[in-house]
């Protein structure tokens, strides 16, 4: 591929990424930050919703930048497979961002006419610590892909170009 | 609406808790290192304003596009092909080197392999000489052959007509000769007859014309000879 068809795929994956990361979440919290149902109003008592916006967005742009930094970098590219590695742990830690932002033990006040009736806490914890094993997993498959892409870097190049040349020849 | 359906959300639970339960002995503590490798960390992370998080997108994604506007990895880097320039100007001087080390060898091997070309042409060429000069003998003894065996024809040829001559002049000789001893045959027969019978000079004179005769076949017979 060319550059321009690259910087296409780059910006689109960073579309992707920024929607996945920072609008729906955004949205997610805005949304049940004040929630009814049957006409009581579950408030999402979180001082912390600041504080989880802010490590959403923060993360959300770090992830979407590496996003587009690595699929519009050229197949097999150690700068692709470091940015991918890279990606991958700040994903790690944008989903450890809930916990440590308090996301991870959402409560939520439920309120009937004026007076507070109790509140609801959702614990994620369990939730998290699997994704993250997923991701401890993904990160070995980053970091293999990253060192062969470095051992075998002149291999990956010689068929590269070959592949190239030959499609100039035709 | 999803709070109304209990029965439901119940089921879907039980599915999710079960597969944590038995996801957990391995994941969770693939987790737990994950937990505190990223709580070290996060200590570092600015927590009070966005505007390092944005400059930092920035910065990536601007470097994204330059590095790979310049370098989209469609063909190898310029310093790639200044090396294989020079790898190819080096190919060719050793290329253009070679013959001349060849011939520096040649030049150090001149003098042995001289002195023994010179022997050998010494040897071969007194050879060559005399093999020429046989040749050249073989060939004059060959024309000189022909010529010979030409001559010897033609001489044979003479010969033959002189042959053929000489046998007819010996033939008229002898007719000759024949004759004058007719004749005096003839003058003794004629001196003989003056004195015996008429009958035996008939006898004779048939005799005569029957060598006369015999002497007319010998002469055409000659000339026939003559002709062809």
């Amino acid at each position: 591929m060319g550059a321009f068809p690259n910087l296409v795929k780059g910006f689109i994956y960073m579309a992707v990424y920024v929607v996945t990361t920072i609008v729906i979440p955004f949205s997610t919290f805005t949304f049940i930050k004040e929630i009814q149902v049957l006409g009581v109003s579950i408030v999402l008592e979180q001082l912390e919703y600041e504080r989880i916006v802010f490590w959403i967005s923060a993360f959300g742009l770090l992830i979407s930048a590496c996003a587009f930094f690595n699929y519009s970098s050229p197949k097999q590219s150690i700068r692709k497979g470091t940015f991918a590695l890279v990606q991958i742990l700040l994903n790690c830690l944008y989903i450890w961002s809930y916990k440590f932002s308090g996301a991870t033990e959402v409560k939520f006040e439920i309120v009937f006419e004026i007076t507070n009736v109790g509140f609801i806490i959702i614990d994620v914890q369990n939730m998290v610590l699997l994704y993250m094993g997923v991701y401890f997993l993904t990160i070995i498959l980053k970091g293999y892909d990253f060192v062969d892409f470095i051992i075998n870097r002149d291999k990956i190049r010689e068929k590269r170009y070959k592949i190239i040349e030959e499609a100039d020849n035709i | 609406m999803i709070l109304q359906s209990p029965e439901l959300l119940q089921s879907l639970a039980d599915i999710i808790a079960a597969i944590l339960s038995f996801l957990r002995p391995i994941v969770s503590p693939m987790g737990e290192f994950m937990v505190a490798w990223m709580n070290f960390v996060l200590q570092y992370f600015p927590t009070e304003t966005l505007t390092i998080y944005i400059t930092l997108f920035i910065i990536i994604v601007a470097l994204g596009a330059l590095v790979n506007t310049i370098w989209p990895g469609d063909r190898p880097p310029k310093y790639l092909d200044k090396l294989k320039d020079k790898l190819k100007r080096k190919e060719k001087e050793v290329k253009v080197k070679e013959p001349k080390i060849k011939k520096k060898e040649k030049v150090t091997r001149e003098p042995e392999e001289l002195e023994e070309t010179e022997k050998i042409v010494k040897e071969v060429e007194p050879k060559k000489d005399e093999e020429k000069r046989i040749e050249r003998k073989e060939i004059i003894e060959e024309e000189k052959f022909e010529e010979e065996t030409l001559e010897e024809d033609l001489e044979l040829e003479e010969d033959l007509e002189t042959e053929e001559e000489k046998e007819s002049i010996e033939v008229e000789k002898k007719a000759e000769e024949l004759i004058e001893e007719e004749k005096k045959t003839e003058e003794e027969v004629e001196e003989k007859v003056d004195k015996k019978l008429p009958s035996k000079i008939k006898e004779e004179d048939k005799t005569e014309k029957r060598i006369k005769a015999w002497l007319n076949q010998v002469k055409s017979h000659n000339k026939e000879k003559n002709k062809e």
